[in-house]
């Protein structure tokens, strides 16, 4: 049998996803390359999907969605669907061919970028929002897809480091 | 007798339709409220509790930055200093002829003096920007109480920034003018001709600009009188110019600095 991640509690949960959106909308966006910024979100979202499954993970991606909504303006519900359908997305995967290792995760993060940003503009297109800039959106998914993994890795390494500097 | 569902199954069915229901809730509240030009509930409630966090956070954040700008740049500043001493006593014959003209140019105008401009305008500190940077807008410290309303213009020291587009009891959102949804009536200011300014995420694109019009790479860009903004106030300078068929458009970099936004100034509304 697959041994799993152990899923974290929900107040350590809550209070990291209060720091990733404080972030987010503050800091983050000096990080900005080629129109996309890195989503601390949704690689919690991800993490903790990957821990939690598809049930655990997409309702965490709701509420997660549900506040970038709150925090952003125009955007409906846009978020808050797309969120939780990439927590669905990355809970799915859980379980499978080292998922709860650092590469694998990371390539994860990747691709739920991506399926995220489509459903996401998708919900867009919807609701009434200019078209014609399917281009434009992509490419700054694309380039959030490898920032996001890369902030994945990062946050692994920093905890991994972290822990061995507490055994010492 | 075989079940056909599990206690388990069933429970999962149940959290996966309350979260169809919930997802689609969610969306019906914000787009009601985003066409109805209100505040919903969900985004009234999360941005006054982020707001106090935001306001702590950036100002750490801006204030770090700026110390370590500086801590950066002392060398070189103390090496450009003793240079710039000998040259000051050349300049200053010539700088008190042109400190007249200086002092009336946008380009060059303080915050400080943006304030005593504008004595009615409210200031505000950015504290916000949007999580994913899906769209343009910031968010600042002051909203309804302090008599902000939707629509009011917002500018900063060197021009416009954009307007208010959601107000809340302690922060509001500003539309930027580099916005995809951004419109506001512009004018070129060597020859006044008229165009709309659009967003374009990274620039700024005047367009609808007559055929006749003689523009050139450099001219400046300011305003039309319009209902958010009063005419004459800087947008940026032309960069490039485009032959649109039956008008002409062009792009501009806009004069403010959007990436480094800290401080803005809120007009009154124009009635």
């Amino acid at each position: 049998m697959i041994a799993l991640a152990p899923q974290p509690t929900w107040q350590r949960v809550a209070l990291l996803l209060g720091i990733a959106l404080i972030l987010q909308s503050t800091i983050f966006h000096w990080f900005a390359f080629r129109g996309a910024t890195p989503s601390a979100t949704l690689v919690l979202v991800v993490w903790y999907a990957l821990s939690a499954g598809r049930m655990g993970g997409m309702v965490f991606g709701l509420i997660a969605g549900m506040l970038e909504d709150a925090l952003s303006w125009g955007t409906g519900g846009g978020w808050t669907i797309a969120t939780a359908l990439a927590g669905l997305f990355a809970g799915s995967l859980r379980g499978g061919f080292f998922t709860d290792s650092m590469v694998p995760a990371a390539a994860i993060t990747f691709f739920t970028t991506l399926v995220r940003a489509f459903v996401f503009w998708s919900v867009m297109a919807i609701q009434g929002y200019k078209s014609g800039l399917g281009a434009t959106h992509a490419h700054a998914a694309l380039w959030q897809g490898v920032q996001n993994a890369l902030l994945y890795v990062f946050i692994t390494l920093a905890l991994r480091w972290m822990d061995a500097w507490k055994q010492r | 007798m075989v079940p056909i569902a599990t206690y388990r199954d069933e429970r999962k069915l149940l959290v996966l339709i309350g979260t169809v229901i919930a997802a689609a809730v969610v969306t019906l509240v914000q787009v009601d409220a985003a066409r109805s030009g209100k505040v919903s509930i969900i985004s009234l409630s999360a941005t006054s509790a982020a707001s106090a966090f935001q306001t702590v956070v950036s100002t750490i954040a801006d204030t770090t930055r700026d110390a370590t700008t500086f801590a950066v740049q002392a060398p070189a500043l103390v090496r450009e200093n003793s240079r710039l001493e000998n040259e000051n006593d050349a300049l200053r014959r010539k700088n008190q002829m042109l400190s007249e003209q200086v002092a009336e140019a946008p380009s060059v105008a303080s915050y400080e003096r943006a304030v005593l401009k504008y004595p009615a305008g409210v200031q505000a500190r950015v504290i916000g920007y949007p999580p994913e940077n899906d769209s343009r807008v910031i968010t600042i410290n002051k909203g309804s109480r302090d008599g902000l309303v939707r629509d009011a213009g917002v500018i900063a020291a060197a021009g416009v920034v954009g307007r208010i587009v959601e107000v809340a009891p302690f922060t509001s959102k500003v539309l930027l003018l580099t916005d995809y949804t951004s419109n506001v009536p512009a004018i070129v200011q060597r020859g006044r001709w008229w165009g709309i300014a659009k967003g374009t995420l990274t620039r700024v694109n005047v367009t609808y600009i007559s055929q006749d019009a003689k523009l050139k790479i450099g001219d400046r860009v300011v305003t039309g009188e319009g209902n958010v903004f009063q005419a004459g106030l800087p947008m940026g300078k032309i960069i490039k110019i485009e032959d649109a068929g039956l008008y002409l458009t062009a792009t501009i970099d806009p004069a403010v600095g959007f990436g480094r936004l800290e401080r803005v100034i809120v007009l009154p509304h124009k009635p």
